[in-house]
């Protein structure tokens, strides 16, 4: 038997086995694990892929065409590429009836970190004011993933944010629309400056040297279909990585239903093999939910519905609501668009607050390979017109995405419902906003508008787009670490109070939810539990 | 006209009337191919008809209907075809090639907005003026 059972193989569960691997501990992984498809021509760039790959619609729309973005649905802009489907296909019995938020989940090796735009943002000392643990617990954890994932990036204004950690690479190079950006702000920094707003590279986990066996990005504008080198981290690479350990196991195919429970101890954890829809059993005394806050939750509530014939109603569920703002920069019009650049956000913007946890998090992404279909059908004109317009906009438009910060509200809850069709009990999860919020982002998108037009840049009001609740992904706090003992909750060093040797390693122990993308303290807050787990 | 027949015709007049230039056999196929789509299995209303009608009759035709259903039918059947015309022609060579056909310089460009903005507005008020009785009279006759 292994010492430690984890459940997940996204960002938290690969971060928190890979810490117990060096450190001698036998571990077993568990997942549905879905496999990420091997990358189609990866020497080529995205023009040439449109050119040489015998069906290039079926690579960027899908074999279905669900790549489109029909006007039917104006939820989003933009859905997620085909290519990508396998990171959110469900298996059977994990149904969800969800009120006011949108749930994505992924059964795929490395979870949704799958999918992420790779922003590596640590947290500082008033964002972590309400985590009951000291700040300096994370610092040497936030090196140590950067160590393993190699982060690139500098530092500027925005290190006043995002504390500087080791293992920094040099920054990935500039398009050019970014670049225009960044020197306008050089010229109008005191005044922005004025205004609450920095501006500054923002970090990713994106190499700029190769690094652990990946490429430095090689720059083949690929990044939104999956970077098919592997110089964008993602969670499988660690994954891959622990599987060269003999005392580490891996076991996918498995959907995790529960952990048997002796008392308050786990005996088991118990679930079915996809494949052949065998019950599974797997003898665990020691275990770690890390299959992400919504997962981790059901998980957890059947466990005690098993053992006491009910569960309760988690509450305190958070996420980062975003906002995008599309803009234009005048003087980039009529330039080409670069496609061999890197495609995801290579500044951010930071707007501060009274509060400093309720600061606010824009990055800057401009706009290069992505499929124009659905920009063009947002102009109020016709297609035929808005495409020749794109196409002389096309270097100069880009969007901010604004993320802000959320707290534990008890009225936010997730807890089990009927049985599905497949014997499995629905995840029941309900969502409000809170009070003042539509208030609190008009008045955020306001300042960033100002601060694109200190820029040079316009930003259509009308163009603002909302996105639902849940589309971030960045789910947590329904177990949250707390100083004080109190039923449902979770110890500072990540263990659940309510059943013994469980550890809750991803989201779901989170108190607070900055504005920042947490995946990069998710990873570190790993580490950080699986150190103090086995210390000795 | 068999159904088949029918959408490969059609993706002829609205290739032409997106991107200037006939369809490739591939982009045709793909098109056809695409109204497999739920999205497209619904009962024209009677202003999908004539925007249809006009699209499928000539690129000028197209190009009214389409300025018509971008400000007055954001969400009709002709509007959904083009979006999907539009996606399948920006993936597929060598139709590719239109969409990355910026960089002509700011002079240019301005030029070119100024000139796109116009044309799309007369083709509007031309469009109002042909489709907007039918437009109004479909209106008119839902309970």
């Amino acid at each position: 038997m292994s010492d430690v059972i984890v459940v997940g193989s996204g960002p938290s569960g690969v971060h928190f086995a890979r810490t117990l691997l060096e450190r001698g501990v036998r571990v077993t992984l568990v997942d549905v694990g879905h496999p990420a498809p091997a990358p189609v021509a990866p020497e080529l760039g995205l023009v040439e892929l449109k050119e040489q790959l015998p069906d290039p619609a079926g690579y960027f729309l899908g074999a279905g065409l669900e790549g489109v973005v029909l006007p039917d649905d104006d939820s989003e802009f933009y859905g997620f590429p085909p290519g990508k489907d396998y990171i959110f296909r469900r298996p059977p019995g994990l149904e969800v009836e969800s009120r006011g938020f949108d749930a994505l989940f992924s059964y795929a090796q490395g979870g949704l970190a799958e999918t992420w735009t790779a922003g590596c943002y640590p947290l500082n000392a008033a964002e972590l004011s309400d985590f009951p643990f000291a700040v300096s617990a994370l610092e040497s954890a936030y090196d140590e993933v950067a160590q393993r994932i190699g982060v690139s990036g500098d530092v500027d204004d925005l290190s006043r944010f995002f504390p500087v950690h080791g293992h920094l690479q040099d920054p990935l190079p500039l398009d050019e629309h970014s670049e225009r950006l960044l020197r306008a702000y050089d010229r109008k920094r005191e005044r922005l400056n004025r205004m609450g707003c920095w501006v500054g590279r923002t970090r990713v986990a994106t190499l700029s040297r190769a690094h652990a066996g990946r490429p430095a990005c090689s720059r083949l504008g690929r990044c939104l279909w999956g970077c098919p080198t592997g110089a964008l981290y993602t969670p499988s690479a660690t994954l891959a990585e622990c599987r060269r350990y003999g005392s580490f196991t891996y076991r996918g195919g498995v959907r995790v239903d529960a952990i048997e429970l002796d008392g308050r101890r786990p005996r088991a954890l118990v679930g079915v093999e996809l494949a052949t829809g065998a019950p599974v059993r797997i003898p665990a005394d020691r275990v770690a939910l890390a299959a992400g806050a919504l997962s981790s939750a059901r998980i957890f509530l059947r466990s005690i519905q098993a053992r006491d014939g009910r569960a309760p109603a988690l509450g305190g569920l958070m996420d980062n609501r975003q906002v995008l703002v599309p803009f234009m920069s005048p003087a980039m019009l009529g330039k080409a668009y670069e496609p061999r650049t890197y495609q995801y956000h290579l500044l951010g913007m930071g707007l501060t607050a009274a509060d400093p946890r309720h600061y606010v998090h824009c990055q800057i992404t401009t706009l290069k390979t992505a499929l124009l279909h659905p920009v063009a059908q947002q102009l109020p004109v016709g297609l035929a017109s808005g495409l020749r317009i794109v196409n002389l906009l096309h270097a100069a438009l880009g969007v901010v995405n604004v993320n802000f910060h959320d707290t534990r509200r008890p009225e936010n809850r997730v807890r089990l419902g009927d049985i599905d069709e497949s014997g499995q009990p629905v995840l029941q999860i309900e969502y409000r906003p809170p009070t003042g919020e539509a208030e609190r982002m008009e008045r955020a998108v306001g300042r960033v508008r100002k601060a694109l037009r200190a820029l040079g840049c316009f930003a259509p009001r009308r163009q603002v787009h909302v996105r639902p609740m849940g589309a971030s992904v960045h789910y947590a706090g329904l177990l949250p670490m707390t100083r004080e003992e109190a039923p449902w909750t979770s110890t500072p060093d990540g263990r659940s109070r309510d059943i013994e040797n469980l550890y809750l390693v991803d989201g779901i122990g989170f108190p607070f939810l900055p504005a920042k993308n947490g995946t990069f303290t998710l990873m570190a807050n790993a580490v950080r539990v699986a150190r103090d787990a086995f210390r000795d | 006209m068999s159904g088949h027949e029918a959408l490969t015709a059609e993706a002829a007049m609205l290739c032409r009337a997106l991107t200037g230039a006939e369809p490739t056999p591939a982009l045709v196929e793909a098109y056809v191919a695409g109204h497999a789509h739920p999205s497209f299995a619904v009962t024209p209303s009677r202003l999908d008809r004539a925007l249809l009608s006009a699209a499928r009759g000539s690129v000028a035709g197209a190009r009214q209907a389409d300025a018509y259903a971008a400000l007055l039918d954001r969400r009709g059947l002709l509007r959904r075809k083009l979006v999907l015309l539009y996606a399948l022609a920006e993936t597929l060579p060598p139709h590719h090639r239109v969409f990355e056909a910026g960089g002509p310089g700011i002079a240019a460009a301005v030029l070119g907005l100024v000139t796109t903005g116009v044309a799309a507005g007369v083709r509007f008020g031309l469009a109002l003026l042909r489709f907007g009785p039918v437009h109004l009279r479909e209106r008119r006759s839902r309970p």
